[in-house]
């Protein structure tokens, strides 16, 4: 289970993830930051056709997901197309791997600048769900 | 969150937050606000971001946000922070991922009743053959050799190709080039997100407005920056589009990993930083200026376009530049530090250098009155020219504020009005919008900004600039 929702920030855009698995997280991240460059593309796995791999290293968890996020939007916009199909992914404590799926697009809906490290912190609750919010550049 | 029982007023618009407040600040922060500005000023993040910044090793003087300051991400929109050279840190979260966005006004020397007939025209012109909107392409994609040229020569390399005159050179800040550019500091990845994009707008703020002046307040200053009453204007605002965001993406992150070993703690992430000396403080100065060098000739590549529209509609005028300023930059500026002149690294993140006559690096023209500070309002509202004062070197190491400042989200804003509704509003109003998608025009309404003339008359009172010359905007290319 997996769910992001974007909420408000006086110059940019928040992002909010939930998720019952690490793993999940990372995907609805993926998800969530692909939605907002071209609205409704996750509805659309059945066209996803092309494929990119990323490694990214980084000091812990949190950082893992942002790096992993900002490398996919550097690949979006120089192979102007939309990742947001996580296939595979491996995570380490400060290592991640993965394989993306996702579709060629003429136009994006918004051109983000950067996922941004600014309060990002991944909690785990109680209930045994993860959360995150992350600040985007817009 | 800081409340108003937190501050100290020590001037009729300057405020402090004293060292006291926490125990990890290095110097006070100070800021600057009418009474009536700080219920908005304390209804977000920007001064606990600002206390942040004061944390910072290396700093000196005092963390510093203008009027227009809101929330950011690490520091606030609006700051101003300078650090000692070489061993304080650089923090590429001071300058922001547009690197060198910035502002030029050129002036056209027409009048409002002689353009009128052609304004339709050239609108349509601009919109036509300026690049703008998400993931528009430039009409020319470099190769990386080519790419590296621009980075190195800035507006330079513009010159070398037609694009622009000596005069456009002089009439930019730092002449449209910083020395320390280095493109081998510049990741590939960087390289292919801007190979395709020189010329461009982008989205967001940026825009080209055609607008007049509509009042002199200073009549010397706006005689020598070429300025009469109703003359028209145009105003371009844009940065180093996606490879000054990479080059912040991959620096941040860089410096994130290196923390540890310079034993450096932070209160936030964004605010990574590594001392100037470091050779990857020194990698990221070079990157950086590299990216500030594209969004110079970037601007000036939109010049180029905007001249051509203009011959191709209108005819007359011969569109001279009349400044352009860098609002998200480090440099390394001399000021005065404890009463001594010191080298420091100056970071400007949503602020304008704002420096007073005599500078060597104005043009000669400019020599005796100052630097153009150019302060853009929203669309549909006043934008103002300025002048640097000597006071800013004082209070602010010679920086001022870059405009209105944002008031509310672009979700919040959007969902207050249709952009079709906002743009036939302004349309009623004698403004022509065109916009690549016409739905997100309301996310930079008048009403998702400040006042702008409260901004400016605080950046007076404070004596940082002084008002030139307002301008009111006539057609609007958003990007």
């Amino acid at each position: 289970m997996r769910h992001h929702t974007l909420l408000p920030h006086t110059a940019d855009t928040r992002l909010r993830i939930t998720a019952d698995s690490l793993e999940e997280l990372f995907k609805g991240a993926v998800e969530g930051l692909s939605e907002i460059i071209k609205h409704g593309v996750t509805k659309k796995k059945s066209d996803a056709s092309i494929f990119t791999e990323v490694d990214v290293t980084s000091r812990d968890v949190t950082a893992l997901l942002v790096d992993l996020l900002n490398d996919l939007l550097a690949r979006d916009v120089i192979e102007k197309a939309v990742f947001f199909d996580v296939i595979e992914l491996n995570l380490e404590a400060t290592s991640a791997t993965a394989k993306v799926r996702g579709i060629s697009v003429e136009t994006f809906d918004e051109d983000i600048k950067a996922v941004t490290y600014h309060g990002a912190q991944i909690r785990f609750h109680k209930d045994g769900t993860y959360e995150v919010e992350l600040v985007l550049d817009i | 969150m800081i409340t108003e029982g937190n501050l100290k007023q020590i001037g009729p618009v300057e405020w402090e937050i004293p060292l006291s407040f926490r125990r990890d600040m290095r110097v006070p922060a100070r800021f600057f606000a009418s009474k009536s500005m700080l219920a908005e000023i304390l209804g977000d993040r920007s001064l606990d971001q600002l206390v942040d910044v004061a944390t910072l090793p290396g700093i000196v003087g005092y963390a510093l946000a203008m009027p227009d300051m809101h929330e950011g991400y690490g520091f606030p929109i609006g700051g101003v922070a300078a650090t000692q050279w070489p061993d304080g840190v650089i923090s590429p979260g001071g300058i922001g991922y547009d690197i060198n966005c910035g502002v030029r006004l050129l002036n056209t020397g027409i009048a409002q009743s002689e353009f009128a007939p052609f304004k339709e025209a050239l609108a349509r012109d601009l919109s036509q053959s300026i690049p703008s909107g998400t993931g528009q392409g430039a009409k020319m994609t470099l190769d990386f050799a080519e790419l590296d040229a621009v980075l190195t020569q800035g507006v330079g390399w513009t010159l070398s190709k037609g694009y622009a005159t000596e005069s456009d050179i002089t009439h930019t800040e730092s002449g449209g080039r910083i020395d320390s550019a280095d493109p081998s500091a510049v990741s590939d990845f960087a390289k292919k997100r801007g190979c395709g994009q020189l010329g461009t707008l982008g989205s967001g703020n940026h825009f080209v407005e055609v607008g007049f002046v509509e009042k002199i307040f200073d009549e010397e200053a706006a005689r020598a920056f070429g300025l009469k009453l109703d003359q028209i204007t145009i105003l371009i605002h844009t940065g180093s589009r996606g490879l000054g965001h990479q080059v912040a993406t991959d620096y941040i992150k860089i410096m994130l990993q290196a923390l540890p070993d310079f034993g450096i703690t932070l209160p936030d992430r964004e605010l990574a930083c590594l001392p100037f000396s470091s050779p990857d403080g020194q990698r990221y100065f070079a990157a950086m200026s590299a990216a500030a060098n594209f969004a110079w000739a970037n601007r000036q590549m939109i010049t180029y376009r905007t001249r051509e529209a203009w011959k191709r509609t209108v005819g007359n005028g011969d569109l001279s530049l009349v400044y352009d300023v860098a609002h998200n930059i480090a440099k390394v500026e001399e000021h005065k530090v404890d009463g001594k002149l010191s080298k420091v690294v100056v970071h400007r993140k949503g602020a304008t250098r704002a420096f007073g006559k005599g500078f060597a690096e104005l043009p000669e023209d400019y020599q005796r009155i100052g630097q153009p500070v150019i302060i853009p309002g929203s669309m549909g509202t006043a934008s103002y020219v300025l002048v640097g004062a000597a006071t800013a070197m004082e209070k602010t190491f010679g920086s001022a504020c870059h405009g209105a400042g944002r008031l509310m989200s672009r979700h919040a804003a959007k969902a207050k009005q249709l952009g079709r509704d906002l743009q036939k509003e302004l349309a009623s109003g004698g403004i022509i919008v065109k916009s690549a998608v016409v739905r997100d025009l309301s996310e930079e309404a008048p009403y998702a900004y400040k006042d702008v003339d409260d901004v400016v008359n605080v950046i007076e009172s404070a004596g940082i600039s002084t008002k030139v010359a307002r301008l009111r905007p006539l057609v609007v290319i958003k990007g």
